[in-house]
């Protein structure tokens, strides 16, 4: 049986774990590994960390970030997203501890670098973001890079559902940071064949109950709603009311 | 003495992970692609998280290909995911490669588009005479992959469902061991099986 999974998920900005809402507005939170550490023992199915800064044009991935993070023993399975450019970025990532990467705006300026990085660290370690938008019933595709919205229908994502990647990761760009904001119309008219992850204002139980309940949809991440109490990821798995899913435990502290 | 882990330095893997896994069980390890070095290990590992393809590719030309061929009937090897397939006689991971060859068999695609990612328990088979396996049953350990390893069943120690298929997870002959799954990623009960399954594997017990 294939079991959903809860993704703890860090926003990094400007080396600090950020509370974000909708990628304009930032709060402090602390320091990344520190925040990663807490999900490790709390039992996360994965953690996501996504460098902000590195998301900008021609930047890097965060590789000192990275190394402070795989620094704590993380018995928990680490993806990266921010800075990804080519085949061997990814795989110094893969070889710091890391064991999935997530790619965005590579997809649309360098495919055959998507395919390098493929063919390097495996497709089952690719994941692709795509930050949609629900405006005026359509469904738009938000660019990181020069921060404009497209129409889905004229953007051309077919190559999304190629065998490069294995997941896609779909995050609600206007609701990001909310309270239970996440807006279940985004998901209506996309139809892509591969298994899908959400992040973007999930926070309550009842939220990512109806979400996990969607067949495409393998994960749940929830960002900065995690931060908001102790042991955060094991009273949300207690209220999760579907079978193929890891019931939640306590790691031991080390 | 605490005995010596080689990791077996081939271009792929999540190195990092299973050095800080390995050390936090108080385990001596480095990493290396000396032959010389990885001969005065007392346990070899092959890490995980690539594509069939491209490690074989990278064995191929650093030689360390016809060491593990020769080195597997003296001393022993833990193979993780990518590095428990590499010991097939042969992969379609983005084109037909040949393996080790080390336990016979081929890895193959799960159906097309298909990947076996997260969470998931192990089940033993009913022949399984290795009782260090079967504390591991029904424990959840992390999956993630897109192909799988078609051997013998007699290898076969334990498998996993994934809803589509049943898959070998855990394989064995003789002193060599492959796991389909990231032990060094699976929490608590990682951190129990590699501890286990090393002593296991150097002092067989």
């Amino acid at each position: 049986m294939e079991n959903k999974r809860i993704i703890g998920t860090v926003i990094i900005k400007e080396n600090w774990a950020v509370q974000s809402f909708g990628y304009k507005n930032y709060l402090p939170i602390g320091k990344p590994e520190l925040v990663v550490e807490n999900l490790n023992w709390w039992g996360a199915d994965e953690i996501l960390v996504i460098d902000t800064d590195s998301t900008k044009e021609n930047s890097k991935p965060n590789y000192g970030i990275i190394e402070k993070i795989v620094s704590k023993n993380l018995s928990t399975p680490l993806i990266y997203s921010g800075g990804i450019h080519d085949k061997d970025q990814a795989k110094k990532i893969i070889g710091m501890g890391v064991e999935r990467i997530c790619l965005e705006s590579l997809l649309y300026s360098n495919y055959l670098e998507v395919e390098n990085i493929s063919e390097a660290i495996g497709s089952q370690a690719v994941i692709i973001s795509v930050p949609l938008i629900y405006e005026n019933g359509k469904i738009l595709y938000f660019n990181y890079i020069n921060k404009k919205k497209y129409d889905l229908k004229d953007h051309n994502l077919h190559f999304l559902d190629g065998n490069l990647f294995s997941e896609i990761l779909i995050i609600d760009k206007k609701n990001e940071g909310g309270n239970n904001t996440f807006d279940m119309r985004i998901l209506e008219k996309v139809l892509f064949k591969k298994k899908i992850i959400v992040f973007g204002g999930i926070s309550r139980a009842d939220k990512i109950n109806r979400l996990l309940k969607k067949n495409k949809i393998s994960a749940i991440a929830i960002g900065n709603s995690l931060n908001y109490s102790e042991i955060s990821i094991q009273n949300i798995k207690k209220k999760i009311k579907i079978d193929n899913f890891r019931k939640p435990f306590f790691n031991e502290y080390e | 003495m605490k005995p010596y882990l080689g990791i077996v330095k081939y271009g792929c893997g999540n190195v990092n992970s299973l050095k800080s896994i390995l050390r936090s069980l108080n385990f001596n390890c480095y990493e290396s692609r000396s032959i010389k070095k990885l001969q005065a290990a007392d346990l070899l590992i092959l890490p995980g998280v690539g594509s069939y393809s491209h490690a074989t590719k990278n064995l191929r030309i650093s030689g360390l290909d016809k060491f593990l061929k020769k080195i597997y009937k003296k001393k022993p090897i833990l193979g993780i995911c990518l590095g428990m397939q590499l010991l097939a006689s042969i992969g379609y991971e983005k084109g037909k490669n040949k393996g080790l060859n080390i336990i016979p068999g081929k890895v193959i695609n799960l159906k097309r588009g298909k990947f076996n990612i997260g969470w998931n328990t192990l089940k033993c088979k009913k022949t399984n005479k290795v009782d260090k396996f079967k504390e591991f049953e029904n424990k959840f350990f992390y999956f993630n992959h897109g192909y799988y390893y078609l051997t013998l069943e007699k290898y076969v120690y334990m498998k996993s469902s994934t809803g589509d298929y049943s898959i070998p997870a855990i394989i064995k002959k003789n002193n060599i061991i492959g796991v389909q799954f990231h032990p060094e990623k699976s929490q608590l009960n990682g951190k129990k099986f590699l501890k286990t399954i090393i002593n296991e594997l150097i002092y067989g017990k």
